[in-house]
């Protein structure tokens, strides 16, 4: 590859003088401050997916009161997707704990209720008796989404979800299924809902 | 001897052989399911096709032996057969093979237990097509229950016939049928008549796809996660060659294997389903003692030991060292009973040593192949004889009786059981009885001393085979009783009686065995290898 | 009541009014600071803790006194102790010399208490003749608390924070001195009440522009603040000479850097603005209220000097420190000579116009 000697003349005087672009940089910041054209810079996405304007046209959201809707692709807490007859779709295949690069995740099959309601569907004859999601281990890659068979780990758009205790910040079946009912219409911070676990 | 052309590769090779086994023998692969080295040719999978030069067709590997031609037809001048497997002529086929085997499997991976280890998986990536062509439904075929132990996914299977002609060939019950026509063929057993030989788990081994499983293991793990130890087998004087396959310190399954010498490929189900009893059985956490009253109490090894140090050795000014008695275990290894047998003789210096066995039973079987399982429950029964210098316990007990033995010493072992017959009776005219045993029986809470152990799951060591053949096993799982193994206790009561000796590990101990037991001399602990050690 | 009791009682008080309104003011200065960078970058900055974030910094000082205050073992230690101290000290110190407010005509004070035969009350704690020498000396003094902070952690990133801070120091020291010169000059007098008070009386010596330049600059430097704060550069030495402080510690360098930038201004204030004056207006015309306008409009230039270097901070990036030796050396010390000898020249000039 060739090199391309571009040659700058920084020893201008307007260069030395240095002042007049103090003077600009000072400018352009000011204008900032007193939010002349700050508007258009980064507010457009936040406006169209807060649910409110954020005070005073800033980049900031006032977390508890309003909360950031993250993009639909958007890697947060797992959620263990059911049925419509509200049965488990996972097959405790281990996909998901073979594909995981943090070693997060906990499974344990065994024969599942409804096996023989599926005599033609050897899947179902497999459920997860533990189903276990270290979430301070989790690095929330989206391998374990990426490797399930039958879509039944999916990443959700959670992103609150701090625990007090390390016992807590392990989500077992029951929880993520819980964040199932609760992130299945796409709209857990449109309408305002929280996660109802212990923390 | 023809010479070859096999793959590009040129083999001189005996004739007669087949192409299948010339080319694993040289390693090079070609793809199959129906042959089986220990079973007879059926050519009936497809899978081996490799094209062969001067042959009209493509020609099934397994069953195509290795022929000299005359010298006028030799091609090139030279070779007796041109053979290639990756020809474009016979990969076409392998695809073909592929599609066919696979238009009613059901692709269940996910679930299937077989997933990872499965000859369908590794083929479909390595010779086949990649995708579905055909738009028709499946044939369903539901799951059946073929016996006890077995299980079988009917839609799975590719009919490759390895079940049938094992139980025909290897076990001879001819359990095993395939019935129907066409796509409707299944595996069947004859009504009534359930798969219930003392092989059967060898049947979900040898299945090439995720057909038939033992109920045992069935969704119990996945493959992969599996952490493999060889080992031998405990449960009978066999010594067969297993491979125990363990996840989070808990015994999944026990799978044979290969050891033409011992066992071939395969395993009974005694062997393939007895781990349970014995990871399940009750535990010795820490040693024991009993006190004037007869109520137990946990204590701690060096105490222990040391409480047991001055009692034999005030007996044994009372009395006379031969007071103390030794018994060792044909359920113990090799390192177990020469320990035992050089603090009884050397360091007590008494020589009322014996050796303590489970009864032979009468349960004894031959297979159509030639396969045994032994009446003779114990693994180690020969090496202990050779290395106590006893044939039972009949001398000791004796003396006992007489009140010439008045401590017992006595190396536990065997599975499930505490006191022998009459033993319970013969050993309450001791005065001291110290118990080296992993469970928590009958035996063990009448003991005087009871100091813990391992079950040989969980420890390394070797076993002398009926075939007087010495094996190693090895620790498979961490310990779910005791944390000291019993070689290690045993060597704290040497250097509880005798200081000068110095706690070696169980490698050392055989080796030292192997220098002055003339049986085991010329061996050592490495050169055992997989394949274990006949007497020089 | 004497003289001496009334002068004492009266500084008491001046000195009291002077370090609340430093130390107030500090807090109200970080708040601003950090209110203002996040207004600066389109963020909202702290706006929880009582009214609209008014008690941010008073949360942050009860966190910083209550943490727990780790003293590693490798420092040196008396030095380690002793250097915020001395960071601290000179801050609040130069306060006494700035003159704050219009002199309260005796006749204006309502305080009974105090009796008759009262003096002129004169707005600043020491009206000393040197006052100006008073502040450049006591500046200075300011380093040394970096250099020992630096020094007694035993650390390289925070020695050569300290190294940096004092190199820097020497090297604007000059300028800022001269530039004071330029205004003694045309002051005529090193007291900082007489300063004022010919500026009252004349034009304010902002008209001196590149001394005040030069001033500012220098005074930018003298402070540590961006675009100069190479000492506590997080880039390259961490957090610079205060790396292993915590705790109340690190507060009070936090503290004596605020205070500085708050005496600082009211100097700028005082040299170039014509401190507490009010312009086109006679303090003592409207008696105490006037003086009172006076210490606001005071209040008012200082709170824009302290916006300005927080407007600077969040605008500029940070010089190298080639670059920074450069402009000490090689532009602001000629600069200020030539301003020196043109203001001896131009008073010289018009000598009249002015005494």
């Amino acid at each position: 590859m060739a090199t391309k000697t571009i040659s700058v003349d920084i020893k201008t005087v307007k260069n030395d003088v240095y002042l007049v672009e103090i003077f600009k940089g000072l400018l352009l910041t000011l204008k900032h401050f007193l939010k002349i054209g700050a508007k258009s810079a980064y507010l457009a996405p936040t406006e169209r997916r807060a649910g409110k304007l954020s005070t005073n046209n800033r980049a900031t959201i006032q977390y508890p009161e309003e909360k950031w809707v993250p993009y639909p692709q958007y890697r947060g807490l797992h959620r263990l997707n059911k049925d419509e007859q509200d049965r488990t779709k996972c097959v405790a295949c281990e996909m998901c704990a073979t594909a995981c690069p943090a070693d997060c995740i906990f499974i344990e099959a065994e024969r599942s209720p409804w096996a023989d309601e599926f005599p033609n569907d050897p899947k179902r004859e497999k459920h997860p008796k533990i189903y276990e999601i270290d979430v301070l281990r989790c690095i929330f890659c989206g391998f374990c989404e990426e490797a399930c068979p039958c879509e039944a780990i999916e990443l959700t758009e959670i992103y609150d979800f701090a625990a007090y205790s390390r016992e807590n910040a392990v989500y077992d079946k029951e929880k993520l299924e819980r964040v199932y009912d609760l992130t299945k219409d796409g709209k857990f911070y449109q309408e305002g809902r929280k996660l109802d676990f212990e923390f | 001897m023809p010479k070859i052309k096999l793959n590009g590769r040129v083999l001189e090779v005996e004739a007669g052989k087949t192409i299948l086994q010339v080319a694993s023998e040289n390693g090079i692969e070609i793809p199959h399911y129906c042959y089986h080295p220990k079973l007879s040719v059926a050519g009936n999978c497809r899978m081996c096709l490799v094209e062969v030069q001067g042959m009209p067709k493509l020609a099934t590997a397994c069953s195509t032996p290795i022929m000299n031609s005359p010298p006028a037809r030799k091609i090139d001048g030279e070779f007796d057969m041109v053979i290639n497997s990756k020809s474009e002529e016979a990969a076409a086929a392998q695809k073909s093979v592929m599609e066919f085997l696979l238009l009613n499997h059901p692709t269940d991976c996910p679930v299937c237990d077989k997933a990872g280890e499965c000859r369908l998986q590794d083929y479909s990536y390595g010779y086949g097509r990649g995708y579905r062509r055909a738009v028709e439904e499946k044939t369903p075929k539901p799951k059946k229950d073929l016996g006890p132990n077995i299980a079988l996914y009917t839609q799975r299977c590719i009919l490759c016939s390895r079940c049938v002609r094992f139980c025909d060939e290897i076990v001879g019950s001819h359990e095993l049928a395939i019935a129907n026509r066409g796509c409707h063929d299944e595996i069947v057993t004859y009504p009534g008549k359930p798969l219930e030989n003392r092989l059967s788990g060898n049947v979900a081994d040898i299945c090439p796809v995720g057909a038939l499983v033992t109920k045992d293991f069935l969704f119990s793990a996945r493959v992969w996660n599996l952490k493999k130890t060889s080992s031998v087998c405990s449960g009978c004087s066999a010594g067969c060659n297993i491979q125990i396959e363990t996840m989070a310190e808990k015994i999944k399954r026990i799978q044979p294997k290969n050891n033409e010498n011992v066992n071939s490929y395969w395993i009974c189900d005694d062997g393939r389903f007895g781990y349970n009893e014995i990871q399940d059985a009750k535990r010795i956490k820490y040693p024991r003692k009993k006190d004037q009253s007869g109520n137990l109490s946990q204590t701690d090894l060096k105490t222990a030991i040391a409480e047991v140090v001055e009692k034999v050795n005030s007996l044994k000014k009372i009395y006379k060292p031969k007071a103390i008695g030794f018994l060792g275990s044909a359920h113990a290894s090799n390192e177990e009973n020469f320990l035992l047998n050089k603090l009884a003789r050397k360091i007590v210096g008494s020589s009322n040593v014996g050796l303590r066995a489970a009864e032979i039973t009468n349960d004894e079987v031959v297979f159509k192949s030639g396969f045994k399982i032994y009446g003779d429950k114990t693994p180690n029964r020969f090496g202990a004889k050779v290395i106590l210098g006893s044939e039972n316990a009949q001398e000791i007990y004796e003396k006992i009786k007489n009140g010439e033995i008045k401590a017992l010493f006595l190396l536990g072992g065997i599975p499930e059981t505490g006191f022998l017959p009459h033993e319970e009776e013969i050993f309450s005219k001791l005065e001291l009885l110290v118990v080296v045993d992993y469970l928590d029986s009958d035996l063990t809470q009448s003991a005087d001393f009871s100091l813990g152990g391992k079950n040989y799951f969980e420890k390394q060591g070797t076993f002398t085979n009926v075939q007087e053949r010495v094996q190693k096993f090895n620790q498979a799982v961490s310990s779910q009783g005791s944390f000291v193994s019993d070689v290690e206790i045993l060597q704290e009561l040497m250097v509880a009686f005798d200081k000068s000796w110095k706690e070696i590990a169980v490698s050392e101990i055989f080796n030292q065995l192997a220098k002055e037991n003339e049986f085991f001399r010329g061996m050592t602990f490495y050169k055992l290898g997989q394949e274990g050690m006949l007497k020089q | 009541m004497d003289a001496f009791t009334q002068n004492l009682i009266f500084t008491v008080l001046k000195i009291a009014f002077v370090l609340t309104f430093t130390l107030l003011g500090v807090t109200m200065v970080i708040l601003a600071e950090r209110r203002f960078s996040a207004f600066i970058q389109d963020r909202l900055g702290p706006n929880r803790t009582w009214f609209g974030g008014l008690g941010q910094s008073f949360a942050d000082g009860i966190k910083l006194i209550v943490k727990e205050d780790v003293i590693p073992n490798h420092v040196d230690r008396l030095v380690y102790l002793l250097a915020p101290v001395v960071m601290m000290t000179p801050a609040l110190m130069i306060g006494a010399v700035i003159p704050f407010g219009a002199t309260i005509p005796s006749g204006e004070l309502w305080l009974p208490l105090l009796g008759a035969n009262l003096e002129n009350l004169v707005l600043q704690i020491a009206n000393i003749n040197v006052g100006i020498l008073y502040f450049v000396s006591v500046t200075s003094i300011g380093v040394y608390g970096i250099v020992m902070g630096g020094w007694a952690q035993n650390n390289k990133y925070s020695l050569l924070g300290a190294l940096r801070a004092s190199a820097q120091m020497i090297s604007y020291e000059l300028p800022l001195g001269l530039s004071v010169v330029a205004v003694v000059l045309m002051a005529g007098s090193l007291s900082l009440g007489e300063i004022v008070k010919v500026q009252q009386e004349g034009f304010w010596f902002i008209l001196n522009f590149p001394a005040f330049l030069v001033f500012l600059i220098a005074v930018f430097a003298e402070t540590n603040r961006l675009p100069f704060d190479l000492a506590e550069c997080e880039q390259e030495l961490v957090a610079g000479y205060h790396t292993e402080y915590s705790s109340m510690k690190f507060g009070m360098f936090l503290l004596a850097e605020y205070a500085n930038l708050i005496t600082s201004s009211a100097f700028i204030v005082t040299l170039f603005f014509g401190g507490w004056d009010v312009p086109f207006y006679d303090e003592t015309a409207h008696g105490l209220a006037g003086v009172l306008l006076s210490v606001i409009v005071f209040a008012i230039k200082i709170s824009f000097f302290v916006f300005l270097f927080i407007w600077v901070r969040w605008s500029l990036p940070r010089f190298r420190y080639d670059q920074l030796m450069h402009l000490g050396w090689k532009r602001l010390l000629p600069i200020s000579l030539a301003t020196v000898v043109g203001t001896a020249i131009l008073m010289v000039l018009f000598k009249d116009l002015y005494h």
